[in-house]
């Protein structure tokens, strides 16, 4: 639990310097040129709700009004004067491509309500505006995603203590929205233990159709993975309701999904038959009482596969 | 070719991409729209041309470990699938156009 917590942590972290401005940045910034006067700039923030309004010429920042300005234009009677003699005109600014972490360093040392983004550093092509709550709502977001995929694996996954290397999942009939979670979850942990890419890739498609097909054709089951020194061994077991004619399910191109799923990408019959030519041994059987039950091995270790075929 | 030149080349819209993503190379590229031949036949490190715009496709492109994704035909993903894209970190870019342009402009170039 604690590792997990950590690697939570450790991802937010990342997150923040991963996530660039122009990923959470306003793309709409609302601007006026040099020429407006100081009162348009004072009705545009009152309409706006804003307190700072950027002044741009040409696609370029000029500077910025922000409202404190326009109490002073109040207080020293020039409201009607352009804003181009009054306006801040050193605007601290941002690149577009900077990670948010600048951004925030910049909102906690100056306590800018806004900074201004620019196309590239050196330039003053303006792209758009971001705020400091812009920055929380967007990590908040990843945070959430982050934090669900997590809770997902640790409600799917139960990691046998016994045999520190079995992973069982839960697949529920007909929930696309955790499709392919199981198996990503399973690419990773092989990524992990450092094995051959060719060799994860094939556990991959594995997984990925089967974890499909007990979503899409079936009542729901689970899929065990199980890790060993020389091989990975994967175990899918459904509810029901069973493949009538198993010959047929195994042929390329057979398929009994409906227009709904084809429109999705899936019901091409190919899925059993990759997984055959996936897997170094493959079985599967099938019930029209109990479900259907395939169990796939795929060898990381290439010389047990010469062995085994020296064997036969 | 890097996949920043790759999408400059093709106009492309990005929806999700890193600079990390941004400096990796496109060795090839491949259009499908059935998930099993894609999940079987993708080569590593291809474009992946598709008219599929809906959230399975990230965990297929994440599975086979694609340069990016790029939606065809103007399709348009929806947020969901555009959150996951950024959660598995895979690229995605979306196109007006049709594979077979895209790919003859692209294709000896790669
Ligand atoms: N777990 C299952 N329970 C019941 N029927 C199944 C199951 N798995 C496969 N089938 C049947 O076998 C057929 C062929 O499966 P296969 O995975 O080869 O293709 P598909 O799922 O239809 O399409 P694709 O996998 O290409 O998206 C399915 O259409 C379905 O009728
Ligand atoms: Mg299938």
């Amino acid at each position: 639990m604690a590792e997990l917590k950590d690697r939570q942590i450790r991802l937010v972290h990342e997150l923040m310097y991963q996530i660039k401005v122009h990923q959470v940045m306003n793309r709409n910034v609302v601007s006026l040129p040099s020429t407006a006067t100081m009162r348009e700039v004072q009705l545009c923030m009152k309409e706006k709700k804003f307190s700072g309004v950027p002044i741009v010429d040409n696609g370029n920042l000029a500077g910025i009004i922000s409202i404190d300005d326009i109490i002073t234009a109040f207080d020293h009677g020039y409201i009607e004067d352009q804003v181009g003699k009054h306006m801040t005109k050193n605007v601290m600014t941002i690149p577009q491509n900077y990670s948010v972490i600048t951004a925030t360093n910049i909102f906690k040392k100056y306590h800018f309500g806004r900074i201004p983004v620019v196309k590239a550093a050196g330039t003053q092509e303006l792209v758009g505006i971001v705020t400091y709550g812009d920055i929380l709502s967007h990590l908040l977001m990843q945070v959430n995603a982050i934090a669900e995929h997590f809770e997902t694996i640790e409600t799917l996954s139960k990691r046998d203590q016994s045999q520190g290397n079995v992973y069982r999942f839960e697949i529920v009939q007909d929930n696309f929205d955790l499709a392919g979670v199981a198996s990503t979850t399973i690419k990773k942990y092989l990524q992990d233990r450092k094995i051959l890419p060719d060799i994860v890739r094939r556990i991959a498609i594995i997984c990925y159709e089967a974890e499909m097909n007990v979503i899409i054709h079936s009542l729901g089951g689970y899929m065990e993975v199980q890790i060993q020194d020389d091989l990975v061994k994967i175990v899918i077991v459904d509810e029901g309701p069973g493949i009538p004619d198993l010959e047929k399910a195994m042929e390329p191109g057979f398929t009994t999904a409906n227009e709904k799923i084809r429109s999705l990408g899936f019901g091409a019959g190919l899925g059993l038959p990759n997984m055959k030519s996936c897997a170094d041994k493959f079985s599967i059987r099938s019930s029209m009482e109990t479900g259907t039950e395939i169990e796939a091995i795929v060898y990381t270790v290439e010389h047990h596969k010469d062995l085994d075929k020296k064997k036969t | 070719m890097k996949l920043r030149q790759f999408a400059e080349e093709l106009s492309l819209k990005t929806y999700c991409a890193d600079e990390k993503h941004l400096e990796a190379e496109v060795t090839t590229a491949y259009s499908g729209d059935l998930l099993s031949d894609v999940m079987a036949h993708v080569p590593h490190g291809a474009a992946w041309f598709t008219v599929l715009a809906h959230l399975n496709i990230v965990a297929v492109a994440q599975l086979r470990d694609v340069a990016c994704i790029v939606i065809v035909n103007g399709s348009e993903p929806d947020k969901q699938t555009i959150d996951k894209a950024i959660s598995q970190k895979v690229a995605l870019f979306g196109s007006p156009e049709n594979s077979a342009p895209l790919c003859m402009k692209i294709g000896g170039k790669l």
